[in-house]
């Protein structure tokens, strides 16, 4: 008996069997570039939003300068506050006895209106301390919104 | 807008992680009581059983139970109610209430049975003090064996106390508004926050901010008050996020409250409910805990960067809200208001999630685990029971003076300076006080006399007893007496006498024809004191007898008798004589005998003593007399006389009389006629009939 032309029983199984699993493979491959992309997109700094006025070193210096003067309504004009938010008056007078140095080289957007940088303080005995600034661009410039010690200081 | 950015990112964020990389699918849970609560056949009857009970979406609090074991271990044991299945239920649901009443009767009816007296304690973290509030009030469900139509048992008395770790009492500034939704994403993001109960669920609506149910949304029923005698202990987290610039305090920003549970609400009960709130006992202690900011959003940076590789960005992420929040007047003015704002929210949510005394470290804070300890040694020492206490008492639902507390409203019988108004119109009033050892455990119990008014007239008395062990019954004395008296109604105490083996409750008692304004009898009922309080041992009639047992006989009272001459009953009556003179055609001998003065009469025609006439309150030997029904003469002479009522010129009057109806009432023995009203006779006249004329010219 003449056979009549076609795949064999096993080429067609071999076949059925490409023809679902390579939609599939597609899919877990977009899938996972998918994940790939957006876990970059938010972990990667280059996915973050520039500010448009970057942390200059003259900024970095005014910072360090008015946080330091000893001077309540000075040291106001580096920090973001609440409105007329009392201090405690012991922190002007502590940051007047301190050295602080801001190094604007370490600057890093965190968004379109945040950043950090890294400072360094020394205190009257000579005690360093490294710190991570959280900053704010506001109407008067960047302004200190919080400091934490750097886990590695 | 730096919120808005924020938010969206932090949402998205949120998103991202949850499609790709923790879908976990969501486990849908029949409303069945969950069985993975602690077994209780381990109890024993010398340990007080402490009930751990979780807030929304908790697990079992096995964590403070550890804490709480460190601390107090001895003679306490703890044991963990599980209803995580059905925690973003409302607290009042059948999930959550009614399994947790269910469960709080086995574990009382266990220590029971293990000897103990059944008294459970209870713990309870954030939404698990509401779900305890509603289990009270719906009581558990009838044993499986139970006759169909059982009703459900009360477990008022089976609770030892309640101690709260940031109830949310009256609610929740976020909750059954937009800003849960909110919350809830931060919550996810920020990591570990743990359990929140989800937007929109029945739990977040009702949660919304309330007093007195007052501004909770439909269908979310308020959580009602404990019965008074159920301590309650509230534990408040109250933080403090401080600022700092370099390591040097700026200022501090007060949260109010644990970050989700502002303290007005954790510390919240009463003013929670409607009703009153004289003689509860409730305590609060503040747990107080201050972070500088820097050291809470590290904080969060390393539980998020350990949960998800985000280290090091949570402190940037936060920056933009926080910075917003210093900036912004108006989210701190909210936050003294103890209102919601976005930015307020992300702090809250971080201190919730990562303070000693926020809303998730509460429930194993130190200092919480040191105050909760303390409460249950308060709570577990009987105290004595006292007078301010017994006037303002919380009345068992069902008690003697008539009317029932409404099911589920425990404020409808509660007294308030020893006064409640009935909502049909009488009043409660408490009349005494007595303070004593009740139950044999060497702590003064309490036991009110309650004077009931029904408001139509009348008053009657209820006993409701109230043990140091904050027990509070009803004492049935009437019901109980009659058992032993049935012809008396035993409805009004006259007082309460106490030593240490018995309790002797003088009543008033009345006969069935006696009006409601004059009982005529006098019970003793008495009850023997001892462990489980007093029982029932006797009533006795113990009515005191005017006459002083000199009863009237068909021969005569006291000293004189039928057929004396006059002479011989002016000798008889001897120092008791009154008067003894002539009458028109009788002669009169007054004497005193039994509880007054007995007129004997001696017709001039006859010449010897042929009537006497008895003074009130005597009877007859037989037991006829002053104050019976007409049934009871023929109940006690039927059988060998005659009996009836006949017409006399000054009334109606009954007789005996050993003549075949009566004869022609001739004066003489044989013959006993007693006054009759219509309804009682009166003291009986021996030989005679009263309103017959024996004397002419008299």
């Amino acid at each position: 008996m003449a056979r009549r032309g076609g795949s064999t029983p096993a080429a067609r199984r071999l076949s059925l069997r490409a023809l679902v699993l390579a939609p599939a493979a597609v899919l877990v491959l977009a899938a996972g570039v998918l994940t790939w992309w957006l876990l970059t997109r938010v972990d990667t700094p280059d996915s973050v939003a520039q500010p448009d006025t970057p942390l200059t070193a003259a900024r970095a210096q005014q910072l360090a300068e008015l946080m330091t003067s000893g001077d309540e309504g000075l040291l106001r004009r580096a920090l973001v506050l609440p409105p007329e938010q009392p201090l405690e008056p012991s922190l002007a007078r502590g940051l007047a006895g301190m050295q602080l140095d801001i190094d604007s080289e370490t600057y890093e957007p965190t968004s379109e209106e945040t950043a950090t940088v890294e400072a360094t303080t020394t205190d009257p005995a000579g005690s360093r301390t490294d710190w991570t600034l959280g900053l704010l661009l506001t109407d008067a410039g960047w302004q200190v919104v919080h400091t934490v010690p750097r886990e590695d200081s | 807008m730096i919120v808005r950015v924020r938010t969206a990112a932090v949402l998205a964020a949120a998103l991202l992680v949850a499609s790709v990389m923790v879908a976990v699918p969501t486990a849908s849970a029949a409303p069945s009581c969950s069985p993975t609560s602690s077994p209780t056949d381990g109890l024993a009857g010398d340990d007080r059983p402490v009930v751990l009970v979780p807030g929304w979406r908790g697990s079992p609090l096995q964590d403070t139970r550890t804490e709480l074991e460190k601390r107090m271990n001895t003679g306490w044991q703890y044991l963990l109610f599980d209803y995580r299945s059905d925690s973003d239920e409302w607290a009042a649901s059948e999930a959550v209430a009614g399994c947790l009443a269910n469960y709080l009767y086995a574990v009382s009816e266990r220590h029971i049975k293990a000897g103990g007296d059944g008294r459970v304690f209870v713990v309870a973290h954030s939404m698990g003090g509401l779900a305890l509030r509603f289990a009270v009030q719906r009581g558990a469900d009838p044993p499986p064996n139970a006759p169909a139509g059982t009703s459900r048992q009360d477990i008022a008395w089976r609770i030892g106390g309640l101690t709260t770790l940031d109830t949310p009492h009256q609610g929740a500034p976020w909750g059954d508004t937009a800003y849960a939704d909110f919350l809830d994403m931060v919550g996810e993001t920020v990591g570990g926050l743990g359990p929140i109960p989800e937007a929109n669920s029945r739990a977040s609506r009702c949660l919304a901010a309330h007093t007195a149910g007052d501004g909770l949304p439909e269908g979310c029923a308020a959580p009602p008050y404990l019965p008074a005698t159920i301590p309650v202990h509230q534990v408040e987290g109250a933080a403090t996020v401080r600022r700092t610039f370099f390591g040097l305090p700026a200022y501090d920003m007060i949260v109010g409250g644990d970050g989700i549970v502002p303290s007005s609400s954790s510390a919240g009960y009463l003013g929670s409910a409607s009703g009153g709130t004289k003689g509860r006992q409730v305590s609060i202690e503040t747990v107080a805990c201050a972070m500088e900011a820097p050291s809470l959003l590290a904080r969060a940076g390393v539980k998020v960067g350990s949960r998800a590789g985000w280290a090091g960005t949570v402190i940037g992420g936060e920056l933009g809200t926080l910075a917003q929040l210093w900036l912004d007047g108006d989210a701190l003015d909210a936050l003294q208001a103890g209102r919601a704002d976005a930015a307020l929210l992300e702090l809250l949510a971080l201190t919730y999630g990562f303070m000693p005394c926020g809303h998730q470290g509460i429930a194993t804070m130190p200092e919480a685990m040191d105050s909760t300890v303390e409460a249950l040694r308060a709570q577990a020492a009987a105290q004595p029971v006292t007078d301010v206490q017994m006037r303002n008492l919380q009345l068992p639902r069902e008690h003697g003076c008539g009317f029932a507390a409404p099911e589920g409203q425990f404020d409808g019988a509660l007294l308030s300076d020893g006064y409640l108004e009935d909502p049909s119109g009488g009043f409660i009033q408490v009349e005494d006080v007595v303070l004593a050892d009740l139950d044999g455990d060497r702590v003064g119990d309490g036991i009110a006399h309650l004077v009931c008014s029904s408001g139509a007239g009348g008053t009657s008395s209820a006993l409701v007893v109230r043990t140091a062990t904050r027990r509070v019954f009803d004492l049935p004395y009437g019901a109980e007496a009659q058992e032993q008296l049935p012809n008396l109604d035993v409805y009004r105490v006259r007082g309460l006498t106490v030593d240490e083996r018995r309790l002797v409750v003088d009543a008033d008692g009345r006969r069935p024809w006696e009006s409601t304004c004059c009982p005529g009898a006098q019970v003793e009922v008495v009850y023997d004191l001892g462990r489980g309080g007093p029982r029932f041992a006797s009533a006795t009639d113990v009515t005191p007898d005017p006459s002083g047992g000199v009863v009237a006989t068909e021969e005569g009272f006291g000293p004189v008798r039928l057929g004396m001459t006059f002479a011989e009953a002016v000798d008889a009556a001897g120092s008791d004589l009154v008067t003894a003179a002539e009458s028109g055609s009788c002669a009169i001998v007054q004497y005193t005998a039994g509880a007054g003065t007995a007129t004997a009469i001696v017709p001039s025609d006859q010449g010897v003593v042929s009537v006497i006439e008895t003074p009130e309150g005597t009877r007859t030997d037989r037991g006829a007399g002053d104050g019976d029904p007409l049934d009871v003469l023929e109940a006690l002479y039927g059988q060998t006389h005659s009996t009836g009522v006949i017409d006399t010129q000054a009334g109606s009057a009954a007789y005996a009389s050993t003549e075949e109806g009566g004869g022609d009432f001739s004066p003489g023995p044989g013959l006993i006629g007693f006054p009759f009203d219509g309804v009682a006779l009166g003291p009986p006249s021996v030989g005679g009939i009263p309103g017959f004329e024996y004397c002419s010219g008299a």
